[in-house]
């Protein structure tokens, strides 16, 4: 008996809508830290799909949110066309080079397939370093222009906040929605086991081409939103392979088979530096020495979590009704044996 | 020109194989890739040159900086590998990201972020180019030649071997291949740090070098085949003299052949060039 969480989602949904107001007149903090927790909703959320639900390591996510990004960057700086239409170009980017990327890794299997990721995500973010007549090598690209429509302009991180996470709301809905969709159950199905999925007549190949296409897109669409948003300029090294560790942390963290756990693990995940740098203010620290300690963090906490749950993100995923455990926190999976 | 290219190839290809056979030797035992590896090389050269500021002689050195980073993979290996040692390998690789997150981090915290130099083992001069160059060249022969003696003579040796073929059989055979793994830590570890103290006085000492020299290790030892020593030889120097040639074609894409063809490798052959064992 499936309740349909209205409730839940009205309450989560109002708190989003708030919380601008609450940082900015309550507590008076800067709303950077929220935006960023839009986007990595959505790189998280679309790394589950691939992850989670298929069952295929890609610990190189981060380079579709790079290849969106510079794609409008590269659009609006050289070409010079508005937001509106680089939004979407980015997004095709991301379609493009999802199948190009996808096709031939997916074939490989297990740990290849993610070495084969962490390499394409190392060799994207060299080229962006590297190709400066494109991309402004390792100083990025800058003057970037705000998002617009007709008199509008979306300036202020206030407002980009709106953008981002209505965005990121619709992005949650829709891979909730594709989760629980016959290709959704397909992936479930071969996640568990390939060979008996080819049997029941599933396209494993052709079944994982899709969903990693429709998650490098997702993560495409929040680049070259991210270039609009994100001051006018970006830069490689906001692309690089801690970006990749950052996501599929989330993902773990969020437990593994959850779109909303996943959700949930990004919020988290991406507002610990600012709780890491409240300590750190206290402790008299400068901010270098704070990002290093926030990458100690980080490192210990993904090693813990890979530890407790041991068959890692390759094990097979239990099916909920034979184990008949339900965690009580709707939030997590049952993702650990 | 030409010696100049070579001599730079040749460079890199000593250093990328020299990480490249920690990278093996650690996954010929004990099948992990454990891409914390050039980390181990970034502590050699900061504890190399911690130890230069305290007077050491240049000579021991190279031998306290690698015994101290030997130990430094054995506690990794205790902390972050053998709790998990159940987990998939997709997992274990992860594990080794994260940490060489942390290496980095507290290297970066404990030395600061600066760039060290220590000054050359000699002040000769061969062909314009300094002598550490060559040293590098010469010691990396050396150990390769060493371990190559050490995994078919001596007993050690040759356990990691039978780890490698097949664990269940060494078990059988009275080989702990737990044992093992914690020596292949140890042994790469230890060689990861003796060679991060010999390229200090030319290639620097800071904490952000082990990400760079990680991950062209690791392109080279997939290149060759994942655990096997030929093939660390044969893709460090594919990958070194590649460099060394992109570098004077076209200097701002040198980084960026190294992860290309690692992945031409995984999609044609994934077992190496030489074929490690699987």
């Amino acid at each position: 008996m499936k309740r349909s969480f209205l409730f839940e989602w009205i309450v989560f949904i109002a708190a989003i809508m708030a919380v601008p107001f609450i940082f900015k007149y309550v507590i008076s903090y800067p709303l950077e830290p929220a935006l960023r927790a839009g986007f990595f909703v959505m790189l998280a959320v679309s790394l589950t799909l691939v992850v989670g639900l298929a069952g295929q390591i890609s610990l190189g996510h981060g380079a579709f949110f790079g290849i969106g990004a510079y794609t409008a960057a590269i659009l609006a700086t050289k070409l010079g066309l508005p937001a509106f239409l680089t939004i979407p170009l980015g997004t095709i980017a991301g379609v493009i080079t999802g199948f190009l990327i996808g096709y031939p890794v997916l074939k490989l299997k297990s740990y290849y397939l993610a070495l084969a990721t962490l390499v394409v995500a190392i060799a994207v973010y060299e080229f962006f370093k590297a190709a400066d007549a494109l991309t402004g090598g390792e100083m990025g690209l800058y003057n970037l222009p705000n998002i617009r429509a007709g008199n509008f302009e979306l300036y202020s991180p206030f407002s980009h906040y709106y953008v981002v996470w209505i965005f990121a709301l619709l992005v949650i809905f829709l891979c909730d929605h594709f989760s629980k969709s016959p290709v959704g159950k397909k992936l479930k199905a071969l996640h568990s086991d390939e060979e008996a999925a080819e049997c029941v007549g599933i396209d494993v190949f052709w079944t994982k081409v899709k969903v990693f296409v429709l998650s490098s897109t997702i993560a495409a669409f929040a680049g070259a939103l991210f270039a609009h948003c994100s001051y006018g300029t970006i830069y490689p090294g906001e692309f690089n392979v801690n970006l990749s560790i950052k996501i599929i942390t989330m993902v773990v963290v969020g437990g593994m088979y959850s779109i909303y756990g996943a959700a949930a693990g990004a919020i988290v995940i991406s507002l610990l530096p600012e709780v890491i740098r409240r300590l750190g203010d206290f402790f008299h620290m400068d901010l270098t020495q704070i990002t290093h300690i926030n990458d100690i963090v980080f490192g210990i906490i993904l090693i813990v979590f890979m530890i407790f749950s041991p068959k890692g993100i390759l094990g097979k995923k239990e099916e909920k009704s034979a184990s008949g455990k339900r965690s009580f926190l709707p939030f997590w999976g049952t993702g650990s044996s | 020109m030409i010696f100049d290219i070579v001599v730079h190839g040749l460079e890199w290809a000593s250093i990328y194989t020299i990480v490249a056979i920690g990278f093996s030797l650690i996954f010929s035992a004990s099948r992990i890739i454990n891409l914390a590896q050039g980390e181990f090389v970034m502590l050699g050269g900061l504890i190399g040159f911690s130890l230069y500021s305290i007077h050491l002689p240049l000579f021991i050195i190279p031998l306290i900086s690698a015994g101290a980073v030997a130990l430094v993979g054995v506690a990794v290996e205790r902390m972050a590998i053998y709790p998990a040692r159940k987990a998939s390998p997709t997992s274990l690789i992860i594990i080794t990201i994260a940490v060489s997150m942390i290496l980095r981090s507290t290297a970066a915290l404990v030395w600061g972020p600066y760039t060290f130099r220590i000054p050359g083992f000699s002040t000769f001069s061969f062909f314009s180019l300094p002598a550490d160059y060559f040293l590098i060249i010469v010691v990396c022969i050396a150990s390769i030649s060493t371990i190559g003696l050490f995994l078919k003579k001596t007993r050690l040796g040759r356990s990691i071997r039978a780890c490698s073929m097949d664990a269940t059989g060494a078990r059988i055979v009275g080989v702990s291949p737990e044992r093992m793994r914690m020596f292949s830590f140890f042994i790469s570890a230890g060689l990861g740090g003796m060679i991060g103290v010999l390229i200090a006085p030319v290639f620097y000492a800071s904490s952000d070098i082990g990400l760079n020299l990680g991950i062209k290790g690791f392109c080279a030892a997939v290149l060759g085949g994942m655990g096997s020593i030929p093939g660390a030889i044969a893709g460090g120097i594919i990958i070194g003299l590649s460099e060394a040639v992109g570098a004077s074609v076209a200097s701002s894409y040198k980084d960026i052949i190294a992860p290309l063809l690692m992945l031409f490798v995984l999609y044609i052959k994934p077992r190496g060039l030489i074929g490690g064992r699987d």
